[in-house]
C-alpha cells in the first residue's frame, strides 16, 4: 500500500465534503447554532416557572397575632421576605376576594374552618395557587383559647399539609370541624401537587412562614424569661465531601460523552455514504476504481476522511454544547435555582479529555460507517442503514449511563461503552484507573476497527456489491432462484442467515421460559426440546431446502481414523486451560450474587437427576450434536464460501459465542468456538468437533459437579494429586504446569491435524 | 498490445439464473491500431472492457495488457491503460485542473513532469476555459474532455473508449473521433466500442461484431464484408446476428 496514495485521496475527499453545502451546514454551522437556540428557549421557559408570581389566598388572616406581624399593606411582611420574594407571592385575603359564601361562616367575619373541596375549587378556577387557612390558635401559648392545648406545631416550617401529600389533587388536610370537643386546628396549607404553580407557591408561602414563626417561637420564649437559643436546636449538618470540580463533573461526565459519541456517529455516517453509495451513484467510483490506487489505499483514504469529519462533528457540538451550558448555568445560577446548582457548570478540562477519547471512538464509528455505506448501492440505501446502525450501538452507548457501571477490566474491553467509561474516569480526574484501562480499550477499539475495515476492502473488492445498479430483485424472484439454483453448499448470504434465525429463536425462547426450572425431568425435557427445535431443526430444514448435498452442506464425510483418538486428546489436554479462561472471565465480569444463586440452585438440581449419565446426556452429548450441525456444519460452511477460512471461524464462533445467553458463557463458548471451526475445517467433517464438543462438556461436568466429594480422599491416598490440582471456593483449578503442558499436547494434536491435511491435499 | 483468450464473465442474475455475459471472447489489440467492438447493446461490449481495465475479473480464461495478467497484476495493468467509459464520471465539487492533477498524481507522477503535460493536454483538447470550471457546472461534452484528459494524463500505451460519444452532440463527438485517430497515428493501442456502424467504419482497422456475448466475426471492414457478403457493414451486421439468433428462435418456437 502505498500511503502518497492514501494522502492523495485522503486530500481529496476532504477538499471534496469541504465544498459540500450540507456537509458544512451539518458539521459547522448546525452545533454553533443549534445549541444557543435550544439554549435560549430552555432559559426563557425556566425563567417563566421561576418568575411566575404566584396568589395566596388567606382565610381568617385577622386571627392572626398583632405582633409579630406575618401580613402588611395586603402583603407578607417585609422582615420576612426578600424584595423580590414579596413581588412573587402576592396574598389575596379571602375576605376582600369575597368568595366567603362558599366558606361556613362563623357568627362575626371569617369561616371558623375551611373544607378541603372548597380550596380544591379555589385552586382548580385559578383563583388563587395556595390557599393559608388561619385558624383561630393560642399564638403566644397562654392557654387562653380553648382549642390551645395541642396548638405546638410539630414539622419545622410550622405548616402541615405542605409535604404530606395525599389524595389526587394533592389538597390536604382533613375535613376541620370547629365544633366544640373537636381537636383544636392548626394553621393549614392547601395547595395543587399536581401542579407546577401550586407547588411553586407553596413553597413560597413554607420559606415566609417558617421565618415567622420561628420570631414567634424564639419570642415566647424570651417572654417567659428563656433564652430564645433554645429555640434552636443543633441542626446535622451534612458536609458534601467532594470537591466543587468533581461534583460539577459528575452530570457532565455522563451527559457529554453520551452527546460527543452520538454526534461522532452520526458525523462519520453520513461523509461515509456519500463517499461510498454516492460515489457509485455518481459513476466516479469506476473512475477511481480503474486509476492505479489500490482498493486499500481507496479504503484507507476515505476511512481517513471519514475519521477526520467525525471527529470534527463531535467536536464542534461538544465545544458548542458546553459553551452554552456555562453560559446558561451562569445565567440560572444568578437567581439561586437548585438546578443549576446541582448541575454545576461544565469543567473545561472535560473537554480535553473528550477530545482525546473521541478519536478512537470516531475510528470504530468511521470504519463500521464505511463498511455499511460501502454496502449499499445508492445514498438513498445508504441512508435507512444509519437507523439499524444506530440502534446497534445504542446499548452500547447507554451501558455507561446505567447507574453502577464502573470502569473496570471488564467493561473497558466492550467497544464504545470502554471509551466511554475511560473519558468519565478522566473528566471525574480518576486519573490511575483511567491510565490502566488505556492499552485494553485502544486494543478493542483497534481491532474492531481493522476488521471493519477488512470487511470493507472486501467490499471493494467485491464485483456484485460494486456493480449492483442493475440487478433486478424481488422477494419472489429471490426465492425461486435459491429453491432452482440449489448449490452443493449453502452460500455467506444464507449462513448468516441461520445465524440470525438461531439468534432470534434463542431470545424468544429465553423470554419465554422461566429462568428457574422446576425439576430434573422438567430442565432435561426443555433444554433437548429445545436444542432439537431451535438449533438442530432450523439448519437442517434449512440444509434440505437451499442444498444439494446434506454430506457436503453440514460435512458429513468420515475424517481420517487418527483424528478420532486425537479428539479424545485434544478434549482432556485443553481441560484445565479451559477451567483457567472460566476463572479469568468470571474475574474480569463478575457473576452477579444471583446468578451466582440461580447456578448453585442448577446444580443441586443436577444432582436430583436420576444418574450423571442422565446429566452428560442432557448437557453434552445433545449440545454436542445440535450445536456442531449448525454452527460447525450449516453455518461455517456457509461463511466459508465467501472469504478466508478464518474469517468463516471467526464469524461462525461469534454466532456461537452470541447465542449463548450470559455473557460470560458466551466468551468462553465463542472461545471454544474457533478451536472447533478449526477442527471441522482441518479434518473435513463435522463428526471430530461432536466429540471434542461432547467430551469438554462431559469432563467440565463429571468433575465439577463430584469433584469436592472424592477430590479431598483423593489427595489424602495420593498425596501427588495435590500438585496437580486443588480445591477453591468457587471450583478447582489445575497448577500452572499442567496448564501449560495441556496446552503443549494440544499444540501437538493441532500440528497433527496440520500434517494430515497436507498428506490428505497431496493425496 | 492486448490479448484476450476465451474469456468469459458469468453472473448469477435473480431472473434468469446463471447468466453468462461474455462466452469464450478471443481478440487481438495491436499498437497504432483502433480495434472496434461492434454490439447492440447488452452485447457485452462494456463487460468486456471493464475486464481490460481490471474492474471486473473474468470468471476463465486470461487477458495480457502488454503482457501484464489483468488478473493477477491488476495495478500494472492500470498503469498501461487509459479508460474513458459513460460509468466513468467526473467529480461534481473538483474543476477540471483538479481532477486531471489528481489522477496524475495518483499515477505518481512528479509535479515538473505533470504540469507541462497538463498545459499541453489543456491546450489540445481546448479546455482552456473550462480550467476552473466546477464538474457539476460542466455540460456533457465539457465532461467527456476532461474524461479524456483523464485517461491521457499519464500518457498510457493502450486507451479504451468504452461507447465514449453516447449523448455528445454531433460537433463534441466529431471532436472525439478526431481525437481518437489522432491517438493511434501516435502509435497508440484504442480499443473503441460503439453500436453505431457509421463510426466503427470510419473509425476501426479492425472490427469484431458482438452479440449475447459472442464475437460473431471479427477483421478489417474489407474482409468483413468479403467474408460475410453485404454492401456495407450495416447490412452484414444485421446478417451475421439473424443468422445467430434463428436456430435460438428455431429451438424456442
Amino acid at each position: 500500500m502505498l500511503w502518497s496514495n492514501v494522502r492523495l485521496i485522503f486530500q481529496r475527499e476532504v477538499r471534496d465534503q469541504l465544498r459540500d453545502r450540507r456537509t458544512l451546514m451539518t458539521i459547522f454551522v448546525l452545533p454553533l447554532v443549534l445549541y444557543p437556540l435550544l439554549g435560549t428557549s430552555f432559559l426563557q421557559i425556566a425563567q417563566f416557572t421561576r418568575e411566575q408570581p404566584t396568589t395566596i389566598r388567606i382565610v381568617g388572616a385577622e386571627r392572626l397575632p398583632a405582633s409579630p406581624a406575618l401580613l402588611s399593606d395586603n402583603g407578607f411582611h417585609d422582615q420576612w421576605t426578600s424584595v423580590s420574594e414579596r413581588a412573587l407571592a402576592i396574598v389575596q385575603l379571602a375576605d376582600s376576594a369575597g368568595p366567603s359564601d362558599a366558606a361556613e361562616r362563623d357568627a362575626s367575619d371569617s369561616p371558623a374552618s375551611l373544607n378541603s373541596t372548597v380550596a380544591r375549587d379555589w385552586i382548580d378556577s385559578g383563583d388563587c395557587d395556595a390557599v393559608l387557612f388561619i385558624p383561630a390558635f393560642d399564638w403566644f401559648a397562654t392557654g387562653d383559647v380553648a382549642t390551645s392545648h395541642d396548638g405546638k406545631m410539630d414539622n419545622p416550617t410550622g405548616v402541615t399539609g405542605a409535604t404530606g401529600v395525599t389524595g389526587a389533587t394533592g389538597v390536604t388536610g382533613a375535613t376541620a370541624s370547629s365544633k366544640d370537643g373537636e381537636p383544636p386546628q392548626r394553621p393549614r396549607l392547601f395547595f395543587n401537587a399536581s401542579s407546577d404553580k401550586s407547588r411553586i407557591a407553596a413553597r413560597r408561602v413554607e420559606t415566609i412562614v417558617g421565618r415567622w414563626r420561628q420570631a414567634l417561637f424564639e419570642r415566647n420564649l424570651k417572654d417567659r424569661g428563656l433564652s430564645p437559643a433554645l429555640a434552636r436546636p443543633f441542626l446535622l449538618e451534612s458536609m458534601d465531601l467532594s470537591e466543587k470540580r468533581r461534583r460539577d463533573a459528575f452530570v457532565w461526565s455522563r451527559l457529554l460523552p453520551f452527546v460527543a459519541l452520538i454526534w461522532a456517529l452520526t458525523g462519520a455516517f453520513y461523509p461515509a455514504v456519500d463517499l461510498c453509495a454516492g460515489e457509485k451513484e455518481r459513476g466516479t467510483l469506476e473512475t477511481l476504481l480503474s486509476s492505479p490506487a489500490s482498493r486499500g489505499e481507496i479504503v484507507w483514504g476515505k476511512f481517513l476522511t471519514v475519521t477526520l469529519f467525525s471527529v470534527f462533528t463531535a467536536l464542534f457540538n461538544l465545544v458548542s454544547m458546553a459553551l452554552t451550558a456555562r453560559f446558561l448555568v451562569g445565567e440560572m445560577g444568578k437567581g439561586g435555582g437548585g438546578f443549576a446548582e446541582q448541575l454545576g457548570v461544565p469543567p473545561l478540562a472535560a473537554i480535553g479529555w473528550l477530545i482525546a477519547t473521541i478519536l478512537p471512538v470516531s475510528a470504530f464509528f468511521s470504519a463500521l460507517a464505511l463498511a455499511v455505506a460501502s454496502f449499499a448501492r445508492s445514498s438513498k440505501e445508504g441512508q435507512y442503514y444509519l437507523m439499524p446502525l444506530l440502534l446497534v450501538m445504542l446499548p452500547l452507548m447507554l451501558l455507561p449511563l446505567l447507574p453502577g457501571s464502573a470502569l473496570t477490566p471488564g467493561s473497558s474491553l466492550i467497544p464504545v461503552t470502554g471509551p466511554m467509561l475511560l473519558s468519565r474516569a478522566l473528566i471525574e480526574g480518576r486519573y490511575l484507573a483511567a491510565l490502566a484501562a488505556v492499552p485494553p480499550v485502544l486494543l478493542v477499539t483497534a481491532l474492531g476497527s481493522l476488521f471493519a475495515l477488512r470487511w470493507t476492502i472486501d467490499q471493494f473488492n467485491n464485483e456484485s456489491v460494486l456493480f449492483r445498479e442493475s440487478e433486478r430483485w424481488n422477494l419472489w424472484l429471490l426465492l425461486r432462484q435459491v429453491i432452482r439454483d440449489r448449490e452443493l453448499r449453502p452460500t455467506y448470504g444464507q449462513a448468516m442467515l441461520c445465524a440470525v434465525i438461531l439468534m432470534v429463536l434463542r431470545f424468544f425462547v429465553t423470554v419465554t421460559t422461566p429462568s428457574m426450572p422446576k425439576n430434573w425431568e422438567w430442565f432435561a425435557t426443555s433444554t433437548v426440546n429445545g436444542l432439537a427445535a431451535y438449533v438442530l431443526a432450523p439448519a437442517l430444514l434449512m440444509t434440505l431446502l437451499l442444498t444439494r448435498s446434506p454430506t457436503a452442506a453440514l460435512g458429513l464425510r468420515a475424517p481420517r481414523w487418527f483424528v478420532w483418538p486425537a479428539m479424545v486428546v485434544l478434549a482432556v489436554a485443553i481441560h484445565p486451560a479451559c477451567q483457567e479462561l472460566g476463572r479469568l472471565v468470571r474475574f474480569l465480569y463478575p457473576l452477579s450474587p444471583e446468578l451466582i444463586e440461580q447456578t448453585r440452585r442448577l446444580e443441586s438440581l443436577f444432582a436430583a437427576a436420576p444418574s450423571l449419565g442422565h446429566v452428560l446426556l442432557v448437557l453434552a452429548f445433545v449440545p454436542a450434536v445440535c450445536e456442531e450441525i449448525a454452527f460447525r456444519g450449516f453455518i461455517l460452511n456457509g461463511f466459508r464460501s465467501r472469504g478466508s477460512d478464518w474469517m468463516a471461524i471467526l464469524l461462525s464462533s461469534a454466532f456461537f459465542g452470541a447465542v449463548h445467553g450470559l455473557i460470560q458463557q458466551s466468551l468462553t463458548a465463542a472461545i471454544l468456538g474457533v478451536l472447533l471451526g478449526y477442527v471441522a475445517l482441518r479434518a473435513g467433517s463435522v463428526w471430530p468437533g461432536m466429540v471434542l464438543h461432547g467430551l469438554h462438556n462431559g469432563l467440565q461436568l463429571s468433575i465439577g459437579l463430584t469433584v469436592e466429594q472424592w477430590f479431598p480422599a483423593a489427595v489424602e491416598s495420593n498425596p501427588w494429586l495435590s500438585r496437580v490440582a486443588s480445591l477453591h471456593g468457587d471450583g478447582y483449578r489445575f497448577h500452572p504446569w499442567v496448564v501449560a503442558g495441556g496446552l503443549i499436547v494440544a499444540a501437538g494434536v493441532v500440528w497433527l491435524l496440520e500434517r494430515g491435511k497436507g498428506r490428505r491435499n497431496k493425496r | 498490445m492486448i490479448r484476450a483468450r476465451e474469456v468469459t464473465k458469468s453472473y448469477a442474475d435473480l431472473g434468469r439464473g446463471p447468466y453468462v455475459a461474455l462466452d469464450r471472447v478471443s481478440f487481438e489489440a495491436r499498437p497504432g491500431q483502433i480495434f472496434g467492438l461492434l454490439g447492440p447493446n447488452g452485447a457485452g461490449k462494456t463487460t468486456a472492457l471493464r475486464i481490460l481495465s481490471t474492474v471486473l475479473k473474468p470468471t476463465s480464461g486470461q487477458v495480457t495488457v502488454n503482457g501484464f495478467d489483468v488478473a493477477t497484476e491488476a495495478t500494472q495493468v492500470r498503469r498501461q491503460i487509459g479508460f474513458v467509459s459513460n460509468n466513468t464520471a467526473v467529480y461534481d465539487r473538483m474543476t477540471a485542473w483538479e481532477m486531471v492533477e489528481y489522477f496524475g498524481r495518483l499515477f505518481g507522477l512528479p509535479d515538473d513532469i505533470l504540469r507541462p503535460r497538463m498545459e499541453r493536454l489543456f491546450e489540445r483538447l481546448g479546455m482552456g476555459e473550462i480550467r476552473d470550471v466546477l464538474g457539476a457546472k460542466m455540460s456533457t461534452g465539457m465532461k467527456q474532455k476532461v474524461s479524456i484528459a483523464r485517461a491521457l494524463v499519464h500518457e498510457p500505451p493502450v486507451l479504451i473508449f468504452d461507447e465514449a460519444t453516447l449523448g455528445l452532440d454531433v460537433m463534441v463527438a466529431r471532436a472525439l473521433l478526431r481525437t481518437v485517430l489522432e491517438l493511434r497515428d501516435q502509435g497508440k493501442c484504442v480499443v473503441f466500442s460503439t453500436h453505431i456502424m457509421r463510426e466503427a467504419e470510419r473509425l476501426c482497422d479492425r472490427i469484431a461484431i458482438m452479440h449475447r456475448g459472442r464475437i460473431l466475426a471479427e477483421g478489417s471492414l474489407p474482409e468483413l464484408l468479403e467474408r460475410h457478403g453485404g454492401p456495407d457493414l450495416e447490412e452484414t451486421f444485421f446478417g451475421l446476428l439473424s443468422r445467430h439468433d434463428a436456430p435460438r428462435a428455431a429451438t424456442a418456437g
